[in-house]
């Protein structure tokens, strides 16, 4: 993989499967490559079959400008060779990737941007755990009540995310302080990646709110008292939500607010979840090409391993052992055991002459799994005992 | 100029057995098709390079549905001159027609 081999190999592969001298084969070579030349300069589309069509193109001349002295120059009209693959070749080349196939995305209107699977993904938590959030809600709303003299505080703080650290750390002893602090630290990565500076200074908002609400609520009677109060402070909350804009924003936000209160309340599960679905948002490509892997692999799998084995297969032109190693047991690197069963007729793996018969035995699944990665390590260091033992 | 044509210009070019000509194209071809295959690149002093290059994957909508689709990625073959090739093309200014 990823050698660049060169003219000496081309020939030495040629002189090998066309029993042909070196020389011979060299000169064959040479002449194949320069009538190819020599033809495209007399203006001749070459079509090779297997291989593809080239061709000179003609590139009109065009003005330009130097891009460092600013002066336009010309470009002359010129000539450059376009090649385009045969499809045969085309085919044999991406026989690794063969399997993905195009994927219909939900609809025009789905985006394929991380963020926005993101926030839709909490939405769909958020509906699942209304009812959970409901009780959550209202312990919510008392924070916004009671909190109330606190919470003027924080109104003026969202401007400055630094100023909130500060005064948070004025208002709460070490204890909270630290409670605070996993929390700020747990609910940060949801945050940062589905939105700006203006959520995350909401989100440390309820936080505060809630550990003052912790620390109210874990005060004793003087807390009680406040609770009264705060049930109190709710009503009023309730009945003045529309009359302070503030309040209203509040209410505007409120989606938001408990999405971020449960998740704060969730913290270490979610915080999980969240990465885990994060990094799959975030990667959507892999994912979608992820997901379509393992559904090809199994269905490759289970018709071949029920029916076809041990299968015969005549080997056409482009096939390899690799190709038909990921044709019937889902990985290249199991080629080895196909060369196992096959030691009789193959002499050498590299080069098998075109229609040798070739015994594909039936996939031992404990040797043969291309979903286990210690299967593929072992079957490649197969490989490349095999292939050191040639040399 | 199809492959038959090739075959016959190869075969002037020839001094030793030219009667296996397109027996031999269609093996280089072969073996050119499994080195890139193999995801291997093949350069060619004094013509230019075959090499794999992998295509990443898209989103390509159909206009006529505005249906998303995602393609992909996908390697595909390609050919890069090289230097003297290169240096042949610049020099060269259309054929006599």
């Amino acid at each position: 993989m990823n050698n660049k081999l060169l003219f000496q190999n081309l020939t030495d592969q040629l002189s090998q499967s066309g029993k042909l001298k070196k020389k011979d084969a060299e000169e064959f070579l040479r002449a194949f490559f320069k009538v190819i030349e020599d033809s495209l300069f007399e203006g001749e589309t070459v079509k090779i079959q297997g291989l593809g069509t080239f061709k000179l193109l003609k590139v009109e001349s065009r003005k330009s400008v130097n891009v460092s002295t600013g002066e336009e120059f010309e470009i002359k009209e010129h000539y450059k060779i376009s090649y385009s693959p045969d499809n045969t070749l085309k085919k044999i080349v991406n026989e690794p990737l063969s399997y993905l196939e195009p994927v219909e995305l939900d609809g025009p209107s789905a985006k394929k941007e991380p963020t926005v699977r993101n926030s839709r993904v909490e939405k769909n938590r958020s509906d699942d755990e209304n009812d959970v959030i409901d009780a959550k809600e209202k312990e919510e709303k008392f924070k916004i009540g009671t909190v109330k003299p606190s919470e003027t505080q924080h109104k003026i703080m969202p401007q400055n995310k630094s100023d909130l650290r500060t005064s948070n750390k004025e208002q709460k002893n070490g204890t909270r302080q630290s409670v605070n602090g996993s929390r700020k630290r747990s609910g940060r990565p949801v945050e940062s990646k589905n939105s700006g500076s203006f959520f995350r200074v909401f989100l440390i908002l309820i936080v505060l709110a809630l550990a003052a609400w912790a620390i109210l609520s874990n005060y004793s009677a003087k807390k009680e008292n406040d609770h009264k109060l705060k049930e109190l402070a709710i009503i009023d909350a309730d009945t003045s939500f529309e009359d302070t804009p503030l309040e209203e924003f509040e209410t505007v936000i409120q989606d938001s607010l408990k999405l971020e209160a449960e998740i704060a309340a969730k913290i270490e599960s979610l915080a999980v979840v969240e990465k885990n679905g994060g990094v799959k948002n975030l990667a959507s490509k892999p994912t979608s090409v992820a997901t379509i892997k393992p559904k090809v692999t199994t269905k490759g799998s289970i018709s071949e391993s029920e029916s076809d084995f041990p299968a015969y297969v005549k080997l056409k032109q482009g096939e390899m052992l690799t190709v038909l190693s990921l044709k019937y047991y889902g990985h290249k690197a199991f080629w080895v055991y196909i060369y196992a069963a096959n030691m009789d007729v193959i002499k050498d793996p590299n080069h098998i002459p075109l229609g040798t018969r070739i015994k594909i035995p039936k996939p031992n699944s404990s040797v043969i799994n291309a979903n286990d990665p210690d299967c593929i390590a072992k079957a490649k260091a197969l490989q490349t005992k095999i292939l050191s033992r040639k040399e | 100029m199809k492959t038959k044509d090739f075959v016959q210009k190869i075969q002037h070019n020839l001094t030793v057995n030219p009667e296996r000509s397109a027996e031999l194209v269609e093996l280089t071809t072969s073996i050119i098709s499994r080195i890139l295959g193999d995801g291997d690149a093949l350069a060619i002093k004094g013509f230019g390079t075959f090499e794999v290059k992998k295509k990443e994957e898209r989103v390509s909508i159909n206009p006529a549905t505005g249906n998303r689709w995602m393609i992909p990625p996908k390697l595909v073959p390609g050919f890069k001159p090289g230097t003297t090739l290169k240096e042949k093309l610049k020099t060269y200014s259309g054929h006599e027609q």
